[in-house]
């Protein structure tokens, strides 16, 4: 399922305008992706959290050869538990 | 930012009510859950993907929805380490351990078995203290130059034909 797909069921499950639907649905996903950049958490009720996790910087040495892992910003979904439709 | 906080910033961006835009965000949960049941994948463009890892057990099962962030996503809150790539290549060993004693680090031998070194590069991502308009750039507190020095020795070290990509 892509994007387009998910606005033309919501518009069928409330009933609303497309372009309405097609609206919100982007702001919420760039409102998601700008509270992340500023480096907050977002928890959303029911459905789960998004974080950032901080991988660090590692070296190590595997004989021949040395390896340098450069640090990370991962950002991680953590599944809400009281989810109940999964 | 929880739910009512996106709810309200919805509804307020897109100049529709805060009941239209709860309906809207709760349908648009609903939806994600429910088809991630029948379908491999949710695909949402410049954000990301939804996949679900069933995790079952004897003992339970139970189901976690697995996001992937789309490439955009990840190189933006990866920008200040853009221009680092993971390395891998022979190296002088008695130079790296000159390296590594400046951080306090002793012992590393070759021939050994992988032994990993971690240090803390990144503590606070942001300075909570900042004024709305400097939020939403935030300063990130950069790579201490002797790790970037490191780095760039060894990328720079031994013939070009050495350099090797980790993932490469």
């Amino acid at each position: 399922m892509n994007k387009k797909e998910l606005i033309k069921i919501i518009a069928e499950d409330t009933g609303f305008k497309k372009s309405k639907c097609r609206s919100a649905v982007n702001t919420s996903f760039e409102l998601i992706s700008k509270e992340l950049m500023s480096g907050k958490d977002i928890f959303i009720n029911g459905f789960g959290k998004f974080k950032l996790k901080r991988k660090r910087c590692r070296i190590f040495n595997d004989g021949a050869f040395i390896n340098i892992n450069p640090p990370e910003i991962e950002i991680v979904f953590e599944t809400d538990i009281k989810s109940s439709l999964l | 930012m929880n739910r009512s906080e996106l709810i309200s910033g919805v509804s307020i961006l897109c100049g529709i009510s805060r009941q239209e835009a709860e309906l809207i965000l709760d349908s648009m949960i609903v939806n994600i859950s429910r088809s991630l049941l029948s379908e491999p994948v949710v695909k949402v463009k410049s954000f990301g993907e939804f996949k679900i890892n069933a995790v079952s057990s004897e003992v339970n099962s139970e189901s976690k929805i697995h996001f992937t962030p789309s490439e955009k996503l990840h190189s933006k809150a990866n920008k200040i380490y853009e221009n680092l790539s993971p390395v891998r290549k022979v190296f002088d060993n008695n130079k790296l351990n000159n390296i590594l004693n400046t951080f306090g680090i002793t012992e590393f031998e070759s021939g050994k078995n992988i032994e990993e070194i971690e240090y803390d590069v990144t503590d606070e991502i942001i300075n909570s203290e900042k004024t709305e308009q400097e939020k939403e750039l935030p300063e990130r507190r950069l790579l201490p130059d002797k790790v970037i020095n490191l780095h760039n020795d060894i990328v720079n070290s031994g013939k070009p034909s050495d350099k090797k990509n980790l993932w490469g």
